[in-house]
């Protein structure tokens, strides 16, 4: 037998070993503090669960006109903000523009009857309101971001006055199309109603569990090798504690919402049919013609691009663009690509549009 | 993916050629390892078995990866994890209703109760922001709103 091939190996596996209990440390025994959402911000306003955030400015004069970042409602939001270097909140702050926040909360099994037009109507419209009175511009940007950038576009085609410009981030507009999200919750598959009626709200961990089984291989096991290779990689490690961290803060969804959201949305493709009502009033995309501007992930697989590009086809607006950049879902807020290739230049195209 | 144009003969070919693929890769690494080729003391101070494990591994992955995303993907998979999260929701509805009936009889408050109270309480919140917000509409001058900023 080859010694030098034993030597080798045995080698090998005490480096391994070091690794794995390092690893094991990192992970489980001793995980360090990750402190995540750490841009200095104060509340302006709150109800129930929702907090309205306003970043402090960086540079001495900030635009005029102020934008608000809607998030989705199944995540945190400090995944835009998830630590300094890797913050699309410090880009645009950097730029010069007046940034505000919706934090939506974790609903309570009290909330379970909140729904599109409570979230729509009721809490974007107020938060727009508060936002022009706190910075006293009569206009506001929005950024909308997943689900987030779903009820933005439905906001702006019931309000087309309110909003000035409008940003969507891997928004779900056409449901109609393939993807794994719309396979699962297609009628035949998905009976939503006696679910919610059971649940009440949707449970943090149901949507967890469907989210790691979209890409299982990915997600159980091949994060969790690159983490153990990497794991003396010091920036790697804080970067990936801080993911892990936002990917397992999940909270649950207003049950009401979610129902609208999978009978409405992705059964009946109701927004892309023109007839989604939101209480009584018909939402026609048709009617937006402010600013738009479409970011879309090329490979993102939860919300498949091609639901977000029709939405230019959709709507009245004569200023619109649509960048389709190439990451993922999540890489399109905080990997480094995006992060130094596309925000700068998102900035610049919001700042165009604020003076 | 239609349940009709989905063909399972064709997905389980793949899922077949993706394992044999694997397992060829794995046999012909097993092959070049020297203590196979009993080639003594032949060049193995470059051998790195860790690189071929990670060769082993890389194959593995990626095949795996494709086997399971497609079976995901498939309509029977959608079917059957729907029809589990309905039976659950069933049992759950069941369940919620006795022990809510169970403690009702007892005279104990329930989750519905402290549900309808939060929600009060919501609706109270909401209700003192709006006269919040109508009081500062009042208050405020009637010039026009400060300028901008820049």
């Amino acid at each position: 037998m080859s010694t030098n091939y034993l030597d080798n190996a045995m080698k090998e596996a005490e480096k391994a070993r070091g690794k794995f209990n390092k690893a094991i440390e990192l992970a489980l025994i001793d995980p360090p503090d990750v402190e995540v959402g750490a841009t200095p911000h104060e509340v302006i306003f709150t109800e129930n669960k929702l907090k309205l955030l306003h970043y402090h400015p960086v540079v001495k004069k900030t635009y005029p006109v102020p934008l608000i970042m809607i998030f989705a409602l199944v995540n945190r939001p400090y995944i835009l903000d998830l630590k300094p270097g890797r913050s699309v909140v410090e880009v645009l702050l950097s730029k010069g523009i007046d940034v505000y926040l919706i934090d939506w909360g974790s609903p309570g099994d009290e909330d379970k009857h909140l729904d599109l037009n409570h979230y729509v109507n009721r809490y974007i419209k107020k938060v727009i309101n508060k936002v022009k009175s706190d910075s006293g511009s009569d206009e506001v940007s929005v950024l909308g971001y997943c689900m987030g950038g779903t009820m933005s576009a439905m906001y702006s085609a019931l309000y087309p006055d309110d909003i000035k410009n409008l940003v969507l981030m891997t928004a779900g507009i056409d449901f109609k199309v393939d993807g794994t999200l719309n396979l699962w919750g297609n009628k035949p598959n998905f009976d939503v109603d006696k679910f919610i009626e059971a649940y009440g709200n949707v449970p943090p961990e149901f949507l967890q569990s469907g989210f790691l089984f979209m890409k299982p291989i990915q997600n159980l096991v091949s994060k969790y090798v690159n983490f153990y290779e990497n794991v003396d990689n010091e920036a790697f490690v804080e970067n990936f504690l801080a993911m892990e961290k936002w990917l397992n803060d999940n909270i649950p969804v207003a049950g009401e919402v979610f129902r609208e959201f999978v009978k409405y949305l992705y059964q009946e493709n109701q927004l892309v049919e023109g007839n989604l009502m939101i209480n009584g009033k018909r939402v026609d995309l048709n009617n937006i013609t402010c600013s738009v501007l479409n970011l879309i992930a090329e490979h993102d697989h939860l919300v498949p691009p091609a639901s977000s590009l029709i939405f230019e086809e959709l709507i009245s607006s004569k200023d619109k663009k649509t960048i389709v950049h190439p990451t993922g879902h999540i890489g399109l807020s905080v990997s480094s690509k995006s992060l130094k290739g596309l925000w700068p230049g998102v900035a610049d195209w919001l700042i165009e549009r604020s003076q | 993916m239609s349940k009709e144009s989905f063909d399972y003969t064709e997905q389980y070919k793949k899922f077949y050629e993706a394992w044999e693929k694997t397992m060829s890769e794995a046999m012909d690494m097993w092959r070049k390892n020297p203590l196979v080729k009993n080639e003594g003391k032949a060049e193995t101070d470059d051998y790195d078995p860790v690189a071929q494990y990670k060769k082993f591994y890389d194959t593995w992955e990626k095949s795996s990866s494709e086997v399971l995303e497609k079976w995901v993907n498939s309509p029977l998979f959608a079917a059957n994890i729907g029809k589990a999260v309905e039976k659950s929701s069933e049992f759950k509805k069941y369940f919620d209703e006795a022990v809510e009936k169970t403690l009702k009889n007892m005279r104990f408050p329930t989750k519905s109760d402290t549900d309808r109270l939060l929600s009060s309480i919501n609706n109270l919140e909401a209700k003192i922001n709006d006269l919040v917000d109508k009081v500062d509409d009042l208050n405020k001058p009637r010039s026009r709103s400060r300028s901008s900023k820049k």
